[in-house]
């Protein structure tokens, strides 16, 4: 049984007019919504164009107001880098160079009193070369086991090599030891 | 001839009968609307966005460049010039312009003097010796030097020359015991550094010392100058200069 909301008394035809004229309406209502939209767009895209445009004039303006207060200290910036780069070279020259007289106290520190150094060298790449006589072979090797010892010798140098010993009749030795000095005590 | 009010007559009876027209009558609207937004959007809205973006892009580097600036002009308003020509004199006297030569051999002989020990022979090939160097950075100038002296004094030459205001460096010695003492034979190097020029960067930030750094630079304040002596210039004009000294 048809209930009331069926019931439609207009002809086919009209109702289909009808929602033809309705959305015709409607359409023509969003094109003009779209149109004003966009007419906005327009509206805002050349106000924040023109405020930027206008933005940047006065960045520029301040920009070049710096540059002629610059322009004015140029002895003073040109003091400052003088300084700076001087300053940077004297913080390189010290890491460059080793302090040798550390090392001359350093190996005196170690030398046994019946040792005596005749030679003592150390090259470009902290190769140490020393050569002396001792007293007795006990003094010698006094002298070896300071070189090597950890809690001595060990901090300083590393890789001692005894590279040439002589003895003679009244038993004392002459000697020549390389090795390296160790990176950290270069300094 | 038919007049203007009779072909829009004729017009508006053609409309109402033909429903093709209608339609078209209808929804011309929202097609020129269309038609105009997409003139608007493509050829106004959308060149107009790009220039948004880009000038916006300017003024964000522009703004940037201004800071650097103000910072810099801050910066050179602090500056103590009277200070600052004082520390660079003094690093000057560590690092000169140029090699001078002359204060090299005067400070090396000065400092030798100090520690007690005889400078048996100095040699240096220093090369280019003007007043204007064309080096752009730090050089290096190597000579060779060989001083004799007791162990003590020897030991000392080495430790001035590391609190020597003109910095030397000492890269290899062989120390040989002879009856008079000790001689020893070395490979060292003084340095120099070409002053630096303002570069075209105008808002290149003001260099300033680090606190490392300017912790450097006051070790070098307690330094010796062996250099000090003043060199007399005298008249270069001599009758025979092949005769003995």
């Amino acid at each position: 049984m048809p209930t009331r909301a069926d019931i439609n008394l207009l002809p086919e035809k009209e109702v289909s007019k009808e929602k033809q004229d309705s959305f015709k309406k409607k359409l023509a209502i969003f094109s003009i919504a779209i149109l004003i939209v966009t007419l906005v767009a327009v509206v805002a895209a050349f106000s924040f164009w023109g405020i930027l445009i206008r933005e940047q004039k006065q960045v520029k303006s301040s920009i070049s107001t710096e540059e002629t207060v610059i322009k004015n200290f140029q002895k003073e910036e040109l003091a400052s880098k003088i300084l700076k780069s001087k300053v940077l070279s004297i913080a390189s020259i010290f890491d460059l160079r080793p302090d040798f007289a550390d090392t001359l106290n350093q190996v005196q520190s170690l030398i046994p009193e019946g040792v005596g150094l005749t030679d003592l060298g150390v090259s470009k790449d902290f190769k140490v070369t020393v050569s002396g006589n001792a007293r007795s072979s006990a003094d010698l090797s006094n002298f070896l086991l300071s070189l090597i010892d950890e809690q001595k010798g060990g901090k300083i140098f590393s890789n001692v090599s005894l590279n040439a010993l002589s003895g003679d009749n009244a038993g004392a030795f002459k000697f020549s030891i390389t090795m390296d000095l160790i990176k950290g005590v270069k300094k | 001839m038919p007049g203007f009010g009779k072909i829009q007559s004729e017009f508006k009876a053609e409309a109402k009968s033909n429903p093709l027209f209608a339609e078209i009558k209808s929804y011309g609207l929202p097609i020129i609307i269309i038609i105009v937004v997409s003139i608007l959007v493509l050829f106004i809205i959308k060149p107009r966005v790009a220039d948004i973006f880009k000038v916006r892009k300017e003024v964000e580097a522009d703004k940037i460049k201004l800071a650097s600036l103000q910072n810099k002009s801050s910066d050179l308003k602090s500056v103590n010039y009277s200070s600052l020509l004082s520390d660079i004199s003094l690093a000057q006297k560590a690092v000169p312009s140029d090699k001078n030569i002359p204060m090299l051999i005067i400070g090396v002989e000065r400092l030798a003097a100090e520690s007690g020990v005889k400078i048996e022979s100095i040699q240096l090939a220093p090369g280019d010796v003007s007043k204007n160097p064309t080096q752009t950075s730090m050089s290096q100038i190597d000579f060779k030097l060989s001083v004799s002296g007791a162990y003590e004094n020897v030991k000392g030459f080495f430790e001035k020359s590391l609190v020597a205001l003109r910095l030397y460096k000492i890269s290899d010695f062989n120390l040989i015991t002879n009856p008079a003492g000790i001689t020893v034979n070395m490979n060292a190097s003084a340095f120099s550094v070409a002053d630096p020029k303002i570069g075209p960067d105008i808002a290149e930030p003001l260099p300033k010392l680090s606190v490392p750094e300017r912790n450097t630079f006051d070790k070098i304040k307690a330094f010796t100058d062996y250099s000090s002596l003043t060199v007399s210039t005298s008249s270069a004009s001599r009758a025979n200069p092949f005769g003995g000294l």
